[in-house]
């Protein structure tokens, strides 16, 4: 059985700079958990209270396995970490990192080192056992820092951005390692990244977390599909707002018709909001279809021009000035035909696609603020 | 609107060769891409246009002039560092204003550059701010405006937006590149993000090792690349062995290790050989059909599934034994699971067949 | 628009001498000052000696009088240096290592008022420090008065030596090391502690290993400091003869040769000394094999910790800081007599002011040529120093770096008497013992002093802010002006002071050069040889004070800079 980690009310104050707020969070046995958050969000800040290298304020809790752990010393919390910098220990070659755990708990050392190369076959590392840190590329340090964790035989893995040192290409190769791994050996994980895509690959839930509060919590499709705000819409996809005011509702046929900025009409599924009640209205940038233009005068369907045209991965992306000047940010798989600049088009999305928000109090720029 | 020649540039550093004999030509106006692995040369191709790095061979060609030698300051040149280097003690009006005055423009044409600069990058409330009162996107846009100020057409970036965050680089990419066009601007982008080579640049130039593999733009190098690391380096691909067992005047065909057969528009392959076939994960298909035996449609069975927003992945393990990725445009839950069987249809038109290398797949699929 | 044009001119003219060959002239002059006016003293002696080398032995070896009495005494005062060297380094670094951890990674109240009097000893002139050690362990008014006693429980000799070194070498201990653990991340301690090692193995097994080399460098500066210590030595020795208070005697007596002899052997060893470092540094090992996780675990305990870090500073309180300091009680308790039969002659006030011998002039007129010579020396150090930093950090000359740079603390290892004494020798003819000499001698010792922390800002400097300014338009002076020198500055500053201070302290070499000249630390040598202790304790103060204001504000500076970063 691996781990359980519960915080109950834990708060970390930095004098005037509250890193993290209030935090309620349950990561169950076995469970790979993404904290996922902009710069600053409290996500390193939460790894290092459950590791116990700093400690919560005062009235905040932490158990593992339902064992308070406030007052054990981090040595003794038999927890893995996996630094974003990897932290290898710059004078020892790779085996005796990898042994380092089981030396200072007194093991054997004869054994350890045979698990150390069986560790390194696994990490696709063999014959690296005498290189120093610094003669391996970043890739492999890497591997060299997971396995040095692993070694130590924890059954909680904390991972702060453990691929964010690595270029873009080898990331998006090592994190479907990195789940297999933690998978097969039945651990706890909890990751810290700033990648929506990498959390989404790598994890069973994924929690939100904006300048150290946590806003949702779910599986990815739970907070891909119903993002609880406006900024976690934005935050996970490329999201069109647009502001406006419910226009009427109509009950039977669950649908509400918007006023948009620049009086645009559009028409939605969502219908809990009364009429006139103000709205922002978010579509998301894969959620658009976009044709050549046609003359049609109908809820959902704008016209516009388009300012730029970009062929990214298989995907096209645009953006189209509409002629309320609003733009629009549409993203459709490749195909053979496709629009240039300046082309004039209409674009258009099903009411069931969309998301309907209240109007933030603080205004759309600060709500949206990533940073 | 500056044009730049590099000539056989060679970089050598005692053992090492850094970058090898490099040949290129950045057309006026152009926003070119410089994309590799750590280590492949683009950086230090990039400080030996800019002339923070002398070549060990070859010349460097600026409007036709031959400035390999010139310092930088004589090379009229704008160049966004990694980390920025904002200057700690000024402000960010002194920070951008620094170029302009070095050129010896009058009181009244500093503060026009200058204003017009943090206009374009948005930082006009920013003015009186120490470096240190700034957060990391602000401070990029300083080091871009400084560069901007010096009123220079030509623009260096190397991996100027390598310190943001994912979200933020992914917004701001698209508006440094409306940038560089709206000002007509010539730049050059080393960067080691493929998604940011293809959203930002006209053209991109892959290299590896000290050389450069492909030129071209997005959509050649996406769909029709020149080698194995390209086609693996770009986007994410599916690389799958088989041998030739026909060549006909339309196309050949080809027979997988599983015995299915996929039929390809490749011509210049001999009968017999043993090929790889790169074919992208989003142009395949699943299909629930079962052992459904015809051309390009190849058995195998669900293994892996991740939810990824607009998109849905797979991993299918075909009879083989080889594991394929699959990705499925569509906002509609997925329709397998786990430990489904199925088929998957290949989309050949966009497939790309590569002669297997001699020396293995390995050592071409390297990303470092 | 004057203005700008003025700015423009000094921008043309900056780019017109941003070519190869003004660069290589001003990098030719710097070198040729280094050479000349820093190593060249110190080289000379050699050849003075092998050059008079038959008199050498005559006086050495061979005197037609004294056979070889001289030579005995040479070695015996030579064993004696090593000795208290030793005793001393081991000791610092016993006591020294746990006030670095202390000070370096823990956070508690009063943290800067300990870091602060850390410090302090390094403020006080190495006379003054010694005659304040010497009243608190060696007068009837010093610690005796806590057990009664009629005389100090100590008496001049070895060791009150040894304790006055400790208490001098203690703060450039404790400083290396705490800039040392400072240096090193302390993600692999984290690293460390997660993977389950207590904080006893943690250091044992990771830090101490990441700060050997700094640790050794620590114990050298600390050993060589003490080895060529002769204002303190001098007046806590008695008859007792270590091997700089040697050069000084024979010195007065104009032993030239055998001096000369001497002073090449200082030399000798200093350098091989260096060059031991180098080597050594990479060569040792720590034993980090095995791994005791219960009694280490024992020894992690918060308890065992308190106790260590109370202890640390309990022996910092009465070992270096009290006797360091005791002047200032002395002179408060005689201002205006003497506390044991209240006579006001024997008070400081009527020694120092209302004396005869007019004393409060003589310290003035010392005072004076003191803060003249530590001007001089900062400004000149300062000129020559700075592009000579800039050298050893940006010049790409391979092995050739790495020599220059051993060489530039040849003079930080020399015994500043052995210092003097080959200046003297260098610029016999030219120019005559009294304040010039003393300036020429005070720019040499003191010149690694500034150009180490220099050296240490500019390798913090991120090239990048360079290249910046280079891609905007700027030539190299430009740059160097509007960029480098603004990055570098605290730096510069921090280096000033400390030569400023070292060369307001120095007493072994300027007695060596002085003629007829007079610096504090040498008057208040000879004011405790005539035994006119009142007085020797007033002057002490000034030049603390003095001392202690300036290292305040190197303090405040070298905060500020590291709020910057």
């Amino acid at each position: 059985m691996s781990p359980k980690v519960e915080l109950k009310h834990v708060t970390k104050k930095y004098e005037s700079l509250v890193a993290l707020n209030d935090l309620n969070l349950t990561i169950n046995d076995g469970e790979y958990l993404t904290l996922l958050g902009p710069t600053g969000s409290g996500k390193t800040t939460t790894l290092l209270l459950i590791a116990g290298l700093i400690q919560p304020d005062k009235g905040g809790e932490i158990y593992i396995d339902d064992v308070p752990v406030n007052d054990i010393s981090t040595e003794n919390r038999n927890i893995g970490f996996v630094f974003a910098r990897y932290a290898l220990f710059p004078h020892l070659d790779v085996v005796d990192n990898l042994i380092f755990s089981p030396r200072v708990k007194g093991e054997n050392l004869e054994e350890s080192r045979k698990s150390a190369r069986e560790m390194l076959e696994l990490m696709v590392l063999s014959g690296r056992g005498d290189a120093l840190p610094k003669e391996l590329s970043g890739g492999m340090k890497q591997r060299v820092a997971l396995a040095r964790t692993l070694m130590s035989g924890a059954k909680l893995l904390l991972l702060d951005e453990p691929l964010g040192a690595l270029d873009a290409r080898i990331r998006m190769a090592l994190r479907k390692e990195l789940r297999k791994i933690v998978k097969d050996l039945k651990i706890t994980a909890i990751h810290a990244t700033n990648d929506i895509t990498e959390a989404f690959l790598i994890s069973d839930r994924v929690a939100i977390l904006r300048e150290g509060t946590l806003i949702q919590i779910g599986t990815p499709a739970e907070v891909y599909e119903k993002p609880r705000n406006i900024f976690v819409a934005n935050f996970l996809s490329d999201t069109n707002f647009f502001g406006g005011i419910v226009k009427s509702v109509d009950i039977q046929k669950k649908s509400a018709l918007l006023v948009l900025e620049g009086e645009l009409r559009a028409k939605t599924n969502k219908t809990s909001k009364p009429e006139n009640f103000r709205i922002v209205l978010g579509v998301r940038a894969e959620d658009i279809q976009i044709k050549p233009r046609f003359s049609m005068d109908e809820p959902n369907h704008f016209h516009g021009e388009v300012e730029s045209s970009k062929f990214i991965s298989g995907t096209n992306r645009y953006e189209v000035i509409l002629e309320n000047k609003g733009l629009v940010i549409i993203r459709v798989k490749a195909s053979k035909e496709w629009f240039e600049e300046g082309d004039r088009v209409t674009i258009s999305f099903h009411p069931r696609e969309t998301l309907l928000f209240d109007y933030p109090e603080e205004g759309l720029e600060k709500a949206l603020e990533l940073e | 609107m500056p044009e730049i020649k590099l000539s056989n540039i060679s970089k050598h550093y005692d053992e090492v060769i850094a970058v090898d004999s490099v040949n290129l030509t950045v057309r006026n106006g152009e926003y070119v891409a410089l994309l590799g692995p750590s280590g492949c040369g683009k950086t230090t191709t990039l400080r030996i246009i800019a002339g923070l790095t002398l070549p060990t061979e070859g010349e460097v060609f600026i409007d036709g002039i031959d400035v390999t030698y010139a310092p930088p300051g004589d090379r009229d040149i704008g160049f966004v560092f990694q980390h920025f280097e904002i200057f700690p003690f000024w402000d960010v009006w002194d920070n951008v204003g620094y170029g302009p005055k070095l050129r010896g423009l009058d009181e009244m044409e500093i503060e026009k550059s200058v204003w017009e600069a943090l206009e374009t990058t948005k930082l006009t409330n920013k003015v009186d701010n120490l470096p240190e009162e700034l957060n990391t996107p602000e401070l990029q846009r300083v080091g871009l405006a400084r560069a901007l100020a010096t009123g220079a057409k030509l623009m260096l970036f190397d991996e100027a937006l390598g310190a943001l965050d994912p979200k933020v680089k992914a917004i701001f990419q698209h508006e440094l590149r409306k940038i560089v066009k709206k000002n007509k601007l010539t730049a050059i982008h080393v960067t080691h993000d493929q998604l940011e080579a293809m959203a930002i640049a006209d053209r991109i130039i892959v290299m590896r090792k000290g050389k450069i593999l492909q030129i071209g733009k997005p959509t050649e190098l996406y769909y029709s690349p020149n080698d194995i690391f390209t086609a693996n380096f770009l986007g994410e691909s599916n690389f799958i062995e088989g041998v030739v067992s026909k060549v006909t005047e339309t196309g050949s065909e080809i027979q997988l290790r599983d015995g299915s057969t996929l039929r390809t528009d490749e011509k210049a392959i001999k009968r017999g050989s043993r090929v790889v076939i790169n074919i992208r994960h989003e142009l395949l298909r699943l299909y629930t059909i079962e052992r459904l035996s015809a051309l390009n449609f190849v058995p195998g069975k669900v293994i892996g599934y991740r939810f990824l927003g607009d998109r849905h992945s797979y991993e299918v393990k075909l009879d083989s034994g080889e594991i394929i990725g699959v990705k499925e445009f569509a906002r509609a839950p997925p329709s397998f699971k786990m430990e489904d069987t199925v088929t998957v249809r290949m989309d050949t038109s966009l497939a790309v067949v590569f002669k297997y290398p001699s020396d293995g797949l390995a050592p071409h699929l390297s990303l470092e | 628009m004057a203005t700008s044009s003025f700015s423009e001119k000094i921008r043309t003219l900056e780019y017109r001498l941003s070519n190869r060959w003004c660069r290589l002239s001003a990098e030719g002059v710097t070198l040729a000052f280094f050479f000349v006016i820093i190593l060249g003293p110190t080289i000379f002696v050699f050849s003075a000696v092998f050059l008079n080398w038959n008199e050498v032995v005559t006086t050495v070896f061979n005197d037609p009088i004294a056979g070889d009495i001289r030579w005995q005494i040479m070695r015996t005062a030579l064993i004696r240096s090593f000795q208290i060297a030793a005793i001393a380094t081991v000791i610092n670094i016993i006591i020294g290592l746990p006030m670095a951890i202390l000070i370096a990674r823990y956070e508690f109240k009063g943290k800067e008022i300990l870091d602060t009097l850390v410090d302090l000893p390094m403020a006080v002139p190495t006379a003054a420090l010694g005659f304040s050690i010497f009243l608190f362990w060696g007068s009837r008014s010093g610690i005796s008065v806590l057990f009664g006693l009629e005389t100090g429980i100590l008496s001049r000799g070895p060791l009150l030596i040894i304790l006055a070194h400790i208490a001098f070498t203690y703060p450039y201990i404790v400083r290396s090391l705490k800039a040392v653990i400072l240096g090193i991340d302390k993600t692999y301690e984290d690293a460390a502690k997660t993977l389950g090692a207590s904080g006893f193995t943690t250091w044992r097994t990771i830090s101490m290993p990441l700060m050997k080399e700094g640790l050794i460098a620590g114990a050298i500066l600390s050993f060589t400091r003490s080895l060529g210590e002769t204002g303190a030595t001098l007046i806590v020795a008695g008859v007792y003869e270590t091997a700089p208070i040697l050069i000084v005697s024979w010195r007065k007596l104009l032993l030239i040769p055998a001096t000369a002899f001497l002073s090449m052997i200082l030399v000798t060893i200093a350098v091989i000394m260096l060059v031991l470092v180098r080597i050594m540094a990479r060569k040792v090992g720590f034993p980090i094999e095995k791994v005791w996780p219960r009694p280490e675990q024992f020894l992690s305990g918060i308890w065992q910790r308190r106790f260590r870090n109370s202890v640390t500073i309990a022996i910092f309180l009465v070992i270096i800081l009290l006797p360091s300091l005791f002047t200032f009680q002395y002179v408060a308790l005689w201002w205006s007599g003497s506390p044991a039969t209240g006579r006001f002659e024997s008070g400081v006030f009527y020694q120092v002011f209302l004396a005869p011998d007019l004393k409060w002039a003589w310290l003035l007129i010392s005072l004076v040529t003191s803060l003249q010579i530590a001007t001089l020396a900062t400004l000149i150090n300062l000129g020559f120093g700075l592009p000579m930093a800039f050298i050893l950090v940006r010049r790409k000359w391979g092995k050739i770096n790495g020599i220059l740079d051993a060489m530039i603390d040849i003079p930080l290892a020399v015994p500043s008497s052995a210092i003097g004494f080959s200046a003297f020798l260098f610029w016999r003819g030219i120019i005559n013992p009294g304040f010039w000499l003393i300036l020429m001698v005070h720019i040499i010792f003191t010149y690694p002093y500034f150009i180490r922390p220099v050296i240490a800002v500019i390798e913090g400097i991120d090239p990048g802010y360079e290249e910046v300014a280079r891609t905007l338009g700027a030539s190299d002076l430009t740059t160097f002006r509007t960029v480098s020198l603004r990055l570098t500055g605290r730096g510069i500053l921090a280096g000033a002071i400390m030569v400023f201070t070292r060369s307001l302290g120095e007493t072994g070499a300027t007695i060596v050069v002085m003629g007829l000249s007079r610096t504090v630390p040498v008057y208040i040598v000879d004011l405790v040889e005539s035994l006119a202790l009142p007085a020797a304790a007033f002057a002490s103060i000034i030049v603390i004070c003095i001392s202690l204001a300036l290292l305040l504000t190197l303090r405040y500076i070298s905060r500020s800079a590291e709020e910057w970063k």
